[in-house]
């Protein structure tokens, strides 16, 4: 495998990490503490602390 | 005294009792549907469920089976509430609570009396007020945001925070829509609760005020709960062009809070609306007034309740750091929430029963009738001091004029179907197809450049492989969709701004609600039709968890606009000239499986869940560009998102498999791949459908990744050679009902959780299975 190759691979490879990372980060963000509750994104209460979900 | 669904259309009449029981009733008396109050059928749906009433000058639809728990006495004309005016002026209240007008902050407080944050604090508001008066209109123009904006109840789904313009130091957040603070659904839970944590200085409570009285009735739920506010009266431009007027300063006197007249759309008032409510935040200024019973009204038995259960509680309340006015109300009205809060002995909760059944005797109404009644006679009685009622507004008559016509007996279902084909067919034929043709030329062009470039740098076949079949090949295909999801959303928001939507839902309850769905499930279906990803989301305006999940898991059999070329690739190889007809058969043979199956489910799980369908229909009006701009823009970047996030690795993970043995060695024949081997195992379970050929499980395992990519894999593979008309038709059914795509799954997800979304896996494919297979033995003995 010459140079371009290896350029290319890791240029997909770190592609693949980031949209890895950018699936965590917005899963943490709307972490379902309040399935079936219509305030998605976890309900703005929990989120701050100062409440329970339903 | 007859039921309200035994009223004749257009015939006054005043309400006598409200019966039912639980949510339905309350929601039913939070709406203005208090006995006493004037009320009018003004159209029935063209199946003559639900009804539409014209209740304190405003449009509600209600289905049959709930109006009949409402009796209601015929009379000549609506009747004009009579209300004395005594509830006006408080001296008291006027003295104490001098509110600094605009440019005059800090006039009234000296340094004595004045309490105000620490200057660091940051000002967290919360903006609250009824479904559809423009709340998210104002939060866009408070913070320069662009949330999405409908003309349907319920569009907030979600709560969304922003920075108020030219003051980084405060924090608001847009609530969902709510008629009280009842707990009803789950949107009225967290919502009080958020306004009720220690950390939310202010609040601002918008009104429609050319619908006051029933907004009001929010408004003085919100005051209860003793959090600093202002009380923003919205549409105020509308209200005056009709003739009405609102003695603002009066108004404010009388409820102690700040009133400011604003229009949210021509952004007037606006600044002095911030003013007010950092100002009240600031200086933690609660509403002056909390006390709306009347120690005169029906021999003050609600009055004299209300004040000794207040006397009761008033230590747990401190305990729970409730506001004693609103536990006591809430505990009248049996709210198990406030109840199991305030922890009271049982003793206590026996003389607080007693207080109430003394109260219920002697007023004559039961608790939570008892206590509407109190709230809306105050209201009568303050809108008798302050508002100059408007006439009939022209938006009101030219909606039931309109209405005539798109909610009419023999109209409302052709124009709906009409309306409907031509969006179908603009999006997908007349406009869709050309751009979307374009988009994927451009793609596959790019594809090649890159595929060229990689040639002439010496780049290793796999790698080229990798850029060019996975990633243009892939992800392009699915990206090509974006002209389609675009058009569709366009059409649809265009609908939904307009108002249709919410009479699209109104007229097909009766039919969904025999499935076992509710009116307001028809948005999210009909969405469904272009892309199952938006679909699922859109069902998040249903009310009940248990409307949404039926939704959601129906709406896989809305056939998307991705199977298109699925069902256009094999009608052309072995139906040709009879495309039409066979795409004509799958959409009605989807409807039909998809209506046998929430039959199915209706009967095994009947559940208690379903919400009632109290929907108020809004007047038409202009879509406003934009807004429907706003959420083309928002659609686009998330679907372009989830384009190069989840269908990129799984993307990646499909080439893996399809391009590498199980020893790592890159394949020339893809029959030596990882893929034909999982497909191999699962071959033979196709084998009873005449599909056991690998190649077709390679193709239908790649269409979980997109549907696009099913055509795609069949033509690389070769798999019409190995089909025949007797196996296309299997296979044409299986395809229309199996798993939808890992972008639909992850959505499920989202909405539901990993379990149903798993559910949803197994469940489409088992389905699909059977179906295909019962289309297979039928073929078989007709060809």
């Amino acid at each position: 495998m010459n140079t371009a190759s290896l350029v290319i691979l890791a240029l997909v490879l770190l592609g693949a990490i980031l949209a890895l990372v950018k699936i965590r980060t917005d899963r943490r963000k709307r972490r379902s503490c309040c399935n079936g509750c219509a305030m998605r994104d976890c309900c703005a209460a929990e989120r701050r602390g100062s409440g329970r979900c339903p | 005294m007859i039921t309200l669904n035994k009223l004749e259309i257009g015939q006054p009449a005043v309400i006598e009792t409200v019966g039912g029981e639980g949510e339905i009733r309350l929601h039913l008396l939070g709406m203005g549907l208090i006995p006493g109050a004037g009320v009018k059928v003004v159209d029935r749906a063209p199946s003559g469920d639900p009804i539409q009433l014209e209740v304190s000058g405003y449009a509600l639809s209600l289905r049959k089976a709930d109006a009949a728990a409402i009796k209601v006495r015929k009379v000549d004309g609506m009747p004009e509430q009579a209300a004395d005016n005594n509830v006006g002026y408080n001296a008291y209240l006027h003295d104490h609570n001098a509110h600094p007008g605009l440019g005059e902050g800090g006039k009234y407080h000296s340094r004595d009396h004045a309490n105000p944050l620490p200057k660091d604090a940051r000002l967290n508001l919360a903006l609250a007020g009824q479904q559809n008066c423009g709340k998210t209109t104002l939060f866009n123009v408070l913070t320069g945001s662009n949330q999405h904006v409908g003309n349907f109840p319920g569009v907030t789904v979600e709560g969304k925070e922003g920075v108020i313009k030219g003051h980084p130091e405060s924090t608001i957040t847009d609530l969902p829509g709510i008629y009280s603070l009842s707990p009803h659904t789950a949107e009225e839970l967290v919502s009080r609760e958020f306004i009720l944590a220690p950390d939310t200085r202010g609040l601002i409570n918008i009104v429609d005020a050319g619908n006051i009285e029933r907004h009001l009735y929010l408004t003085l739920q919100l005051m209860e709960l003793n959090v600093p506010m202002v009380l923003a009266l919205n549409m105020m431009d509308e209200l005056r062009g009709n003739g009405g007027s609102i003695r603002i300063n009066e108004m404010e006197r009388i409820l102690g809070i700040p009133v400011v007249g604003i229009s949210a759309a021509g952004q007037e008032g606006i600044e002095e609306l911030v003013e007010h409510a950092l100002h009240v935040a600031r200086y933690r200024e609660g509403p002056a007034r909390q006390d709306f019973c009347d120690k005169d009204d029906h021999g003050g038995a609600v009055h004299r309740c209300l004040h000794s259960v207040m006397h009761l509680i008033e230590d747990h309340a401190a305990a729970a750091k409730l506001p004693v006015r609103f536990a006591a109300t809430k505990l009248i009205e049996g709210d198990p929430w406030v109840e199991n809060a305030l922890q009271l002995h049982t003793a206590e909760k026996e003389n607080i029963e007693r207080l109430i059944a003394a109260m219920e005797q002697e007023r004559g109404l039961d608790r939570a009738a008892a206590i509407a009644d109190m709230r809306y006679s105050f209201i009568r009685k303050l809108c008798a001091q302050t508002v100059v009622k408007p006439r009939e507004s022209r938006e009101y008559l030219r909606s039931r004029r309109i209405d005539r016509i798109l909610t009419g007996k023999w109209t409302a279902f052709p124009i709906f179907a009409a309306i409907m084909a031509l969006i179908i067919w603009l999006t997908i034929d007349v406009i869709g197809a050309p751009l979307q043709e374009l988009l994927g030329n451009g793609i596959s062009a790019l594809g090649a450049l890159a595929g060229g470039w990689m040639e002439s740098l010496d780049v290793s076949p796999a790698v080229q492989s990798l850029v060019v079949d996975a990633i243009f090949g892939g992800v392009g295909s699915v990206v090509s969709f974006v002209p389609v999801i675009i058009l569709l959303f366009f059409f649809l928001s265009m609908l939904e701004d307009s108002g249709y939507m919410a009479r699209v839902a109104y007229f097909t309850d009766s039919f969904l609600r025999k499935i076992g769905l509710s009116g307001r499930s028809i948005v999210p279906l009909l969405i469904g039709l272009g892309c199952s990803v938006p679909g699922v989301m859109a069902a998040r305006t249903l009310p009940s968890a248990y409307d949404r999940r039926r939704t959601i898991l129906l709406t896989p059999f809305m056939s998307c606009s991705a199977k298109l070329p699925i069902y256009a690739f094999l009608s052309s190889a072995f139906f040709p000239g009879h495309g039409g007809l066979v795409l004509v058969c799958l959409y009605l043979f989807a409807i039909l499986a998809g209506i046998i199956v929430a039959l199915v489910g209706r009967l095994l799980h009947r559940g208690n869940g379903a919400a009632p369908f109290v929907l108020e229909l809004p007047n038409y009006r202009l879509p406003q560009m934009r807004n429907v701009l706003h959420l083309l823009s928002d659609k686009t970047v998330d679907f372009l998102k989830r384009a190069f996030t989840v269908i990129f690795l799984a993307t990646l993970v499909i080439w893996c498999l399809q391009t590498f043995d199980w020893r790592l060695n890159m394949v020339s024949d893809t029959s030596d791949s990882m893929l034909a081997g999982v497909a191999g195992c699962i071959a033979p379970l196709f084998t009873p459908l005449g599909l056991g050929d690998w190649r077709v499980v390679t193709a239908l395992i790649s269409g979980f990744l997109a549907k696009e990519s099913v055509v795609s894999t069949m033509e690389l593979l070769g798999v019409t050679a190995s089909l025949t008309v007797l196996t296309a038709i299997p296979l044409l059914v299986f395809c229309l009902l199996y798993t939808p795509c890992v972008a639909a799954i992850a959505a499920v997800r989202r909405e539901l959780g990993a379990h149903w979304a798993g559910f949803m896996i197994v469940f489409q494919c088992v389905v699909a299975w059977v179906a295909a297979l019962v289309v297979y033995w039928i073929a078989g003995l007709l060809i």
